[in-house]
């Protein structure tokens, strides 16, 4: 009798563990799976560590002579570093509350799109500025989310603040 | 017999099952990680300087210029090689600037003084005549960033930039 139960408890022991590891790993690949997905990658790297690595000059150019049919105001950019920029996302410093949660202008990309490395552009902008009306200009940059082309705003950090001063 | 038999061979696929399963769940994780690991990104060495020695900017007639031509001299005045640069002129009160040399070659150096070509090398001088339209109307600013092959990719000196402000004259 004790022999028989010995008998077949290593067996249950093993098929135990296989399921065991079998719901585990299950369980890890569900979890990893679902958070790999809300990564953005650019190249062979998540997204993030690209931005930390975009290097560009901004100012807001009064008298652009590009932008003459609408309010003569640009933004410019001189992309100096080794990403390339697609767009930028502008936020207004709201003076009042201290902070910069005043969205300007979103999703916006330069004449003729992407400025690559080493190039320059501008966006015409119709929006009214005051002297001393204080932005934060974020990068935006192109990355791959599911096999699909996504703009991805970069960190706040990873922007520049500019002030306008006709 | 065939029991025995039965047994070895379930012990050596479990084996081969862990062993599979190890490296397989240790290769996903590997690469996992690397996405979010920052790896060395190639950068240019802090010795690397292009200065400009002198531009000019003329017109290409006295009386109704429709384009001007530039004259750029710069010697490579840093400790390395420099494989190409990024030349562009725009209005001195703005940052946005246009190219001179060719948008899709910028890191081809072609006309070094002395008759050579490809890279510019510590002391060598470098000689480049533009053309650039339309006519400018104020003061223009010339600047010029060093391009360096590192890994058999181009990579741009962001801290070695160089400026010039210059004002285009008639001939």
């Amino acid at each position: 009798m004790i022999k028989g139960k010995k008998g077949v408890s290593p067996v249950v022991a093993t098929v135990l563990l296989i399921v065991i590891v079998i719901v585990l790993a299950t369980i890890i690949f569900i979890w990893a799976r679902g958070f790999l997905s809300e990564s953005a990658t650019k190249g062979d790297r998540v997204v993030e560590s690209s931005c930390e690595d975009v290097n560009f000059e901004v100012q807001i150019a009064p008298t652009a002579s590009q932008c003459i049919s609408e309010s003569n105001w640009a933004i410019d950019i001189n992309n100096i570093g080794n990403v390339p920029i697609y767009g930028i996302k502008v936020l207004k410093y709201d003076d009042s509350m201290g902070s910069i949660d005043s969205l300007v202008l979103a999703d916006q990309t330069f004449v003729g799109g992407t400025v690559t490395v080493g190039k320059s552009s501008y966006v015409c902008i119709t929006n009214t500025l005051s002297s001393g009306d204080k932005f934060r200009i974020i990068p935006k940059l192109l990355a791959e989310k599911e096999s699909t082309k996504i703009a991805y705003t970069c960190p706040e950090k990873d922007g520049q603040t500019i002030v306008y001063t006709p | 017999m065939l029991r025995l038999n039965k047994k070895a061979v379930s012990i050596m696929v479990g084996y081969v099952l862990l062993i599979a399963i190890a490296v397989s769940l240790s290769t996903a994780v590997f690469f996992y990680l690397k996405l979010y690991l920052p790896d060395e990104r190639p950068e240019c060495e802090v010795d690397i300087q292009l200065t400009i020695d002198s531009v000019k900017c003329v017109w290409n007639d006295a009386t109704i210029p429709t384009y001007v031509n530039i004259d750029l001299n710069m010697t490579n005045r840093g400790l390395f090689n420099v494989e190409g640069a990024f030349i562009k002129i725009g209005d001195y009160n703005r940052v946005y600037r246009t190219d001179l040399n060719p948008p899709n070659d910028p890191t081809n150096i072609i006309s070094i003084c002395n008759g050579a070509s490809g890279v510019l090398k510590p002391g060598e001088k470098f000689c480049g005549d533009y053309t650039y339209s339309p006519v400018p109307t104020v003061s223009q600013e010339i600047s010029v960033q060093p391009v360096v092959w590192i890994d058999n990719k181009p990579v741009l000196c962001p801290n070695a930039v160089v400026t010039k402000t210059i004002v285009c004259m008639a001939p």
